[in-house]
């Protein structure tokens, strides 16, 4: 009994990762305004603290962590992602996050082992 | 017990390892996705309303695509991105924690005047 892992442990929990996400962009870029020099540094260290972050967790799962930050001129911007993977335990999170200058769009994919 | 890999007759067949052949090769999977693109968004203007459905149809179709391509026992990721080109600046990072000597990725962009289009897949093998 004690060899199976509980529900919590092998399925994908998007508000503990949203959580997560959330905490990274914030730090990484809280207070900033879009600057070409400093953009790659930024999506780099939001990326890295999520990844980070993530395995942490000790689940045991492989992840995907991407980023798009993007300046604000009135431009529009879209994504959407498609996964061939298993339902019941794999999942993915996505987080919007924009301020005056920037927007930025964050999405983690969690695939159980 | 059997040693790893040596079929004694007991049925010790199942791999670990993807073989040479299978991998998630990212050659093969970004000659495919620059196919799609150049087809489908040959000459596609960036129009707001239209926008959403075709993001979703063109990462259903490079998913199925990638499927027939016969990846055994890869569970795969597709993220595409189209963004309107008005002279902004774009950047974009993606980050894995996996088996490298399994999983990979490929990734491509496509430009015309009025919109630039990015997708990344990622495959990830099934132990």
């Amino acid at each position: 009994m004690d060899d199976f892992q509980s529900a919590e442990e092998t399925t994908f929990v998007v508000d503990e990762v949203s959580a997560i996400i959330k905490e990274a962009i914030e730090s990484a870029i809280g207070g900033n305004a879009y600057q070409h020099s400093k953009v790659n540094q930024w999506t780099t260290s939001v990326v890295e603290q999520t990844l980070n972050q993530l395995t942490k967790l000790g689940k045991p799962f492989k992840y995907i962590v991407t980023c798009v930050i993007m300046q604000k001129n009135g431009a529009g911007l879209h994504t959407a992602s498609s996964c061939f993977w298993d339902n019941s335990s794999d999942g993915t999170c996505t987080v919007r996050w924009e301020n005056k200058t920037m927007y930025c769009i964050v999405s983690a994919f969690g695939l159980a082992i | 017990m059997g040693e790893l890999g040596a079929d004694d007759g007991a049925g010790n067949t199942y791999s670990l390892r993807p073989s040479l052949q299978r991998r998630f090769k990212s050659s093969t999977v970004k000659e495919c996705i620059h196919a799609i693109l150049k087809e489908k968004l040959a000459n596609v203007q960036y129009v707001p309303e239209e926008m959403p459905q075709l993001t979703k149809s063109l990462s259903e179709i490079i998913k199925d695509r990638l499927k027939e391509e016969g990846f055994d026992r890869y569970k795969m990721v597709v993220q595409v991105v189209i963004g309107e080109q008005r002279g902004e600046g774009v950047n974009m990072a993606a980050r894995c924690f996996w088996d490298a000597d399994t999983d990979s990725y490929a990734h491509d962009v496509f430009m015309n005047d009025s919109l630039f289009c990015v997708v990344a897949a990622f495959g990830c093998f099934y132990y």
